[in-house]
């Protein structure tokens, strides 16, 4: 007979073995990205001297910001999600409030649109944008492409936060109209309040989506706002010159760092459990 | 303060009808409960008074002014919900300053006034908490709170205290009644339990399905309900009501017993009666009414026995200890004078 104590600790044990090999599996891909960039000639080491910095060099980043013109390509990124997140805000809040009021057919027309929207393949959506964005002067432009980044967060981001207002309870502004708020002092001081965690984990949401962007980015920037993600693309190469994997790797380590850097910031003025104590739960 | 006063009040959602010819005056610094069973439009009624729902039909005045289209916010009440309705993102000193910031008071003043209300409310220790850290009888308390320091016309309270338990509630009932004591704000204050209802008000409402059934002080309520509504409702436990014919100085029962009892003069000439008589209201003898003993049930303090009677149950309620048994014959009568006759199809009072 084993000791019931014996029993539970090799549990926990057991548990704590696999939890460690998940955190190992999950966290390989990203640990062997910044080894390769660390790397000269990324691709024909064992990763275990990439692990070991072998050939440690900072070349590829080097190379990633001189001949990848990183700044450029940046600057694009940074603009289009910033601006994204900005406008989605704006327009989005006020919209979804409004929305979370009203009843009825308004609601399930939106939740319609949103539904159908997400059934359509992107790659179908992208080419005739870029055919009206070429009649409308605003092919290859970053306001194009913002455009484009928009018309899919907008209904998304509408639909997410109708149903973080839905949460906020009735008695809540109840109690705000006869404490004597406006209308704009209820949904300013009352109610965004309560759902301010939700409406940042969506902007993180948002943010990270424009910066991920890829296929509209591919058909509509042209060559004067193509944001990181078309950037990198140009040390894959062709068939004759091979891909630099090296830089690609830095080029990635780049690509992610300001995401997560937003997400961290962010993250600090997500507090759960907001609406706790508001009402009996 | 303030005096409210309710004429011909109605309110339909659509096609039902939850208020009907509701009028209720209530003066200057009165405590009126409004109780009845859920559905009953109370929580109605009091939403009406606030504003946050339009009356249909009929007048709100308060002060003697009409305020039907005046907005919540202007109409200088306070209320607090069942659900205390807290702001979870301020601290209890900031949900209770909140209103008097959106006045636009000086912060001096507002602290002054949150320090006074959490003194009267024992919340001084807990000002600078959050709602979610705070018990429910805290939060009560704090909600309680948020109503006083606005020092308005009018108190509404929604079922304050029917998510507390059992001890706690009558603890706050206490509290809330002393604080009215010491305030004399008029209040309007909504309940299911018909307890509350007695220990607290000056002047009970009592509504039925969109109607107030009688409107009068708690032992008034209890002493002569007006009709069987009230009868059965007020008292716990409830009113006895036995379907009786009425006879030449008798009534004959339902089970074909009767009673030998002088009518007093009726309004109506009916003979089919419906007879009440209150649990405590019965004594045991050796002549009455004969009951054959079903149940038995001791609180300590009193004794509750329920036995058949044709086809309703008859409860009597004993003070002192008895050895009453089930299965045993007893013969009650009601104390004199205490019966209650209402006519069995309206439902009023004939006595």
């Amino acid at each position: 007979m084993i000791a019931p104590k014996t029993r539970k600790r090799f549990q926990i044990g057991l548990i704590h073995l696999l939890l460690g090999l998940w955190l190992v599996i999950s966290l390989l891909p990203p640990v062997m990205l910044i080894a390769a960039s660390l790397n000269t000639k990324a691709l024909f080491r064992s990763p275990w001297d990439l692990l070991l910095l072998k050939d440690f060099s900072l070349e590829n980043y080097s190379t990633a910001f001189v001949s990848g013109e990183f700044w450029f390509f940046f600057t694009n990124s940074v603009i289009i999600s910033t601006a994204s997140v900005v406008i989605v805000l704006i327009i989005c809040v006020p919209m979804a409030y409004g929305l979370s009021k009203i009843s009825g057919r308004a609601r399930n027309v939106v939740a319609f649109g949103v539904l159908a929207m997400r059934f359509i393949p992107y790659v179908v959506l992208a080419l005739p944008m870029f055919l009206l964005f070429v009649d409308l002067g605003l092919a290859g432009s970053r306001l194009g492409l913002l455009l484009a980044h928009l018309a899919i967060h907008i209904p998304f981001a509408t639909w997410m936060l109708v149903g973080f207002f839905d949460t906020v309870p009735n008695e809540l502004e109840e109690s705000g109209i006869v404490d004597g708020c406006s209308a704009w002092n209820l949904f300013w001081n009352v109610t965004l309040p309560v759902v301010r965690s939700g409406v940042i984990a969506l902007a993180i949401l948002v943010f990270i989506m424009s910066w991920n962007e890829y296929l509209f980015a591919l058909f509509l920037a042209g060559s004067n706002a193509q944001p990181l993600t078309v950037g990198v693309t140009r040390f894959l190469g062709g068939i004759e010159s091979g891909a630099q994997h090296g830089v690609v790797a830095a080029y990635s380590v780049l690509v992610i760092t300001p995401v997560i850097v937003f997400s961290l910031i962010a993250n600090r003025f997500i507090v759960s459990g907001m609406t706790a104590g508001a009402v009996k739960g | 303060m303030a005096s409210l006063d309710l004429r011909h009040v109605g309110k339909a959602f659509g096609a039902a009808h939850v208020l009907h010819d509701v009028g209720i005056e209530i003066c200057d610094g009165e405590f009126v409960v409004l109780v009845g069973p859920s559905g009953c439009g109370k929580s109605t009624l009091l939403r009406v008074i606030a504003g946050l729902e339009d009356a249909t039909s009929g007048q709100v005045l308060i002060d003697g002014i009409e305020v039907n289209d005046v907005h919540p916010k202007d109409r200088d009440i306070a209320m607090v919900f069942q659900n205390y309705g807290l702001y979870p993102h301020m601290t209890a000193a900031q949900n209770m300053g909140f209103a008097l910031k959106l006045q636009g008071k000086a912060k001096d003043e507002i602290q002054s006034k949150i320090e006074t209300a959490a003194q009267i409310l024992g919340l001084t220790p807990l000002l600078g908490r959050y709602p979610r850290q705070l018990s429910g009888g805290q939060r009560q308390r704090v909600a309680m709170g948020r109503a006083i320091v606005r020092d308005p016309k009018l108190f509404l309270f929604d079922e304050p205290l029917s998510n507390l338990d059992a001890k706690l509630r009558v603890q706050m009932r206490t509290e809330i009644r002393s604080l009215h004591q010491k305030l004399k704000a008029t209040t309007v204050y909504v309940t299911h339990d018909q307890i509350e209802a007695m220990t607290m008000a000056d002047k009970i409402v009592a509504m039925s399905n969109g109607d107030v059934m009688q409107i009068g002080s708690p032992l008034e309520l209890y002493d002569r309900p007006a009709n069987t509504f009230v009868a059965s409702f007020i008292g716990s436990p409830a009113m006895n009501l036995l379907k009786v014919t009425r006879g030449e100085d008798k009534l004959v029962l339902s089970s074909g017993q009767s009673l030998s009892i002088k009518t007093p003069t009726l309004k109506n000439t009916s003979s089919e009666l419906m007879l009440g008589i209150r649990p405590e209201d019965f004594v045991l003898g050796d002549t009455g009414i004969e009951l054959s003993v079903e149940t038995v049930e001791h609180t300590g303090a009193e004794t509750y026995v329920q036995a058949p009677l044709g086809e309703d149950t008859v409860t009597v309620l004993l003070r002192e200890r008895s050895a009453i048994s089930p299965g045993q014959t007893i013969h009650v009568a009601p104390r004199g004078g205490h019966i209650h006759l209402f006519d069995q199809v309206t439902g009023n009072r004939l006595n």
